[in-house]
């Protein structure tokens, strides 16, 4: 509800309507009131009404304002009284039209939310940390299509964004304003002004104005949709959840042990991508290094991080010393010269190489080394896990309605903090879309104070949420405000 | 919301080809040619009532370990059967029910009545060996078996 602005008091009171066009200015110089003056249109306007997000001008015009040429996209504003009605673009130019003694065009202006770039272009929006206040969300939105701070304004509310990071994409801004603002319970609007604000959808609060009788002129009602008696919402929950999957192999490893390596190390990871996670690990031994002739070391596992392990085969020192040992002593024996064996009783003999035993044994012990060398066949079994997040319902409904009469209406939105939360906003809707079926339209003396989301009280104690209005403003018109609603 | 308006929103869900869920069971064996075999599931898609018997894909041996309690994407084919077709990273959690009594459009602020809350969600428990006991007792019921409730109710133990 405008606070700038008072009411009126009588339906034939005489408004002074001035609509302007700006070739130059920008919403913020309007707002700012530091734009270049305009070119006034009243003069030539013959019809003219608006509502709270259009304003329809009819003009027949001279010379002058052919000059002018308006295009889209130039601002045009219309001020009763020194109030500011309406803010907004040209979207449309219609019945150009000239001939002998007549020229007429129509012009079709929209609010700034009306506008392709806040409609139709898919953006992508900046990037979030925990705790990020939703309101924070929604001016940074408005930054990103190049609103100035003095161009929007958000009541202060401490909802805070609940994720590790959260960022929106393919949608448009004008979507994303609604997703943020919805845990909020607000929903975006342009004002008269041109700024980007919210209107609080609670039903639960006292009315903005009270009318008296005689101010309201007519009040017209109809039902002509089923209520929405069951809002499903479904938000991600910021909480993760462990899923297991069953006790599984997951890497298989074979190592060759010998003389040659004393210890060897074989990182195994869970997936072939490196990306899955597992605990309970343990190394399954399908063939052993020491299934060979004599066993040659050691077989070990250790689990380095959730996402890999390590495969430890330890040779037995012994293996590369008797090899070692085993050359040494062949070498050496080459250098040991040939003996003769005598017979003590004949005193005849044979020649014997003296290394020769020496080096038979040291010939033995390389093969047996050799003989040794084993390979290992391993797996690695272990449970695979992973940390995941999980989408809950949260379900209002009304306990009194039929089941014939069901009509659901599903939310999607993961700015919601916890189930306590939830279940407000989905009552909050619930109630909403239960009184939202039940339209309703009055005609009061114009007041100038009621914006969308404004409740008006009536004088029997009815209440209308105001969710549109129309306004007259052609020369002359009475000063009446149409407005559209629900019962609530 | 107009009629029209229903229809279109009826002919997108219609068109849903993926969704994701999350495993009641152990795949087990739902039938076989004597050459291939085909596993099957109980799936909770985050809704009131769970999908039975969905088909895992074939060719993906990974998806036979899928323990209860597994996040599973459900593809569907042409003719509209539902099978596991991988792993997800997101599945459906809590299913929260909140009676309202809604009042009519009267005069002054309306006020309602919240009633107490109650939840319908799936969940799969593990049953712990002392917890045997309530359920027919040891060797009545195997050693691993789990538990499946909707809200606080006992469905069934597998």
């Amino acid at each position: 509800m405008r606070s700038d602005v008072t009411a009126y008091t009588r339906p034939d009171t005489r408004r002074q309507v001035t609509i302007t066009l700006y070739k130059t200015a920008t919403l913020e110089q309007l707002l700012l009131n530091t734009a270049a003056a305009g070119f006034e249109l009243t003069p030539y306007v013959t019809q003219a009404q608006h509502t709270q997000s259009e304003l329809s001008v009819h003009l027949h015009f001279d010379q002058t304002v052919l000059t002018l040429h308006p295009r889209v996209g130039d601002l045009v504003t219309a001020q009763v009284d020194g109030w500011r009605a309406f803010t907004g673009i040209i979207q449309g130019i219609a019945e150009f039209e000239e001939q002998r003694g007549r020229r007429q065009l129509s012009l079709t202006v929209r609010t700034r939310d009306g506008t392709g770039l806040w409609r139709n272009t898919r953006v992508l929006s900046g990037v979030f940390p925990v705790g990020t206040e939703l309101t924070r969300i929604a001016e940074s939105i408005c930054h990103g299509v190049g609103l100035q701070p003095a161009e929007y304004n958000f009541p202060l509310i401490s909802y805070y964004s609940p994720h590790t990071t959260a960022q929106m994409a393919d949608m448009t801004p004008w979507a994303m304003l609604e997703t943020v603002l919805l845990p909020l319970g607000l929903t975006p609007f342009t004002d008269a002004l041109g700024r980007v604000r919210a209107y609080d959808r609670t039903l639960v609060r006292p009315a903005d104005v009270i009318y008296p009788k005689t101010l309201t002129l007519q009040i017209g009602g109809s039902r002509a949709r089923p209520a929405a008696n069951v809002v499903k919402l479904r938000w991600l929950d910021k909480q993760l959840t462990k899923t297991q999957q069953s006790d599984q192999l997951l890497a298989t490893e074979s190592i060759t042990a010998g003389f040659f390596k004393l210890e060897q190390k074989r990182r195994v990871y869970f997936s072939n991508d490196r990306t899955q996670r597992a605990e309970a690990t343990r190394l399954v031994i399908k063939q052993s290094v020491n299934d060979g002739l004599l066993p040659v070391g050691s077989e070990s596992y250790r689990e380095i991080d959730p996402f890999q392990g390590e495969i430890i085969v330890t040779t037995a020192a012994w293996v590369p010393g008797l090899a070692t040992l085993s050359i040494a002593a062949m070498l050496l024996t080459t250098k040991q010269p040939d003996g003769v064996v005598t017979d003590p009783v004949s005193g005849t003999g044979w020649t014997i190489s003296q290394g020769r035993i020496v080096h038979g044994l040291a010939e033995a012990a390389i093969l047996i080394t050799l003989m040794s060398l084993g390979t290992g066949v391993y797996e690695v079994w272990g449970v695979p896990y992973d940390f995941i997040h999980t989408k809950n319902t949260t379900e209002a409904y009304n306990d009194t309605a039929p089941l014939w009469d069901l009509a659901e209406k599903e939310l999607d939105n993961d700015f919601i903090t916890d189930e306590a939360h939830a279940q407000a906003v989905a009552t909050r809707e619930l109630l909403y879309e239960s009184f939202a079926a039940c339209t309703w339209g009055c005609e009061i003396v114009d007041n100038p104070q009621l914006e969308i989301g404004d409740i008006l009280e009536l004088p029997d104690g009815s209440r209308l949420f105001i969710t549109g209005y129309r306004r007259d403003l052609t020369p002359g018109a009475p000063a009446k405000l149409a407005l559209d609603g629900f019962r609530a | 919301m107009s009629m029209l308006t229903y229809l279109v929103e009826a002919e997108i869900r219609d068109n849903v080809r993926t969704l994701v869920g999350k495993t009641l069971s152990r795949p087990q064996l739902l039938l076989t040619d004597g050459v291939n075999l085909t596993y099957a599931v109980d799936v909770d898609i985050g809704e009131k009532d769970r999908l039975l018997n969905i088909p895992l894909a074939a060719n993906n041996l990974e998806l036979r370990y899928a323990e209860v309690g597994s996040a599973v994407t459900l593809t569907r084919s042409a003719t509209g059967r539902w099978e596991v077709t991988g792993f997800a990273k997101r599945m459906p959690g809590t299913y929260t029910r909140v009676p309202v009594q809604v009042p009519e459009c009267g005069y002054g602020i309306p006020h309602y009545t919240i009633g107490t809350p109650f939840t319908l969600g799936w969940s799969i428990r593990a049953i712990p060996y002392g917890d045997f006991v309530e359920y027919g007792g040891y060797g009545v019921i195997p050693y691993g078996a789990v538990a499946v409730y909707q809200g606080d109710d006992l469905r069934e133990i597998r």
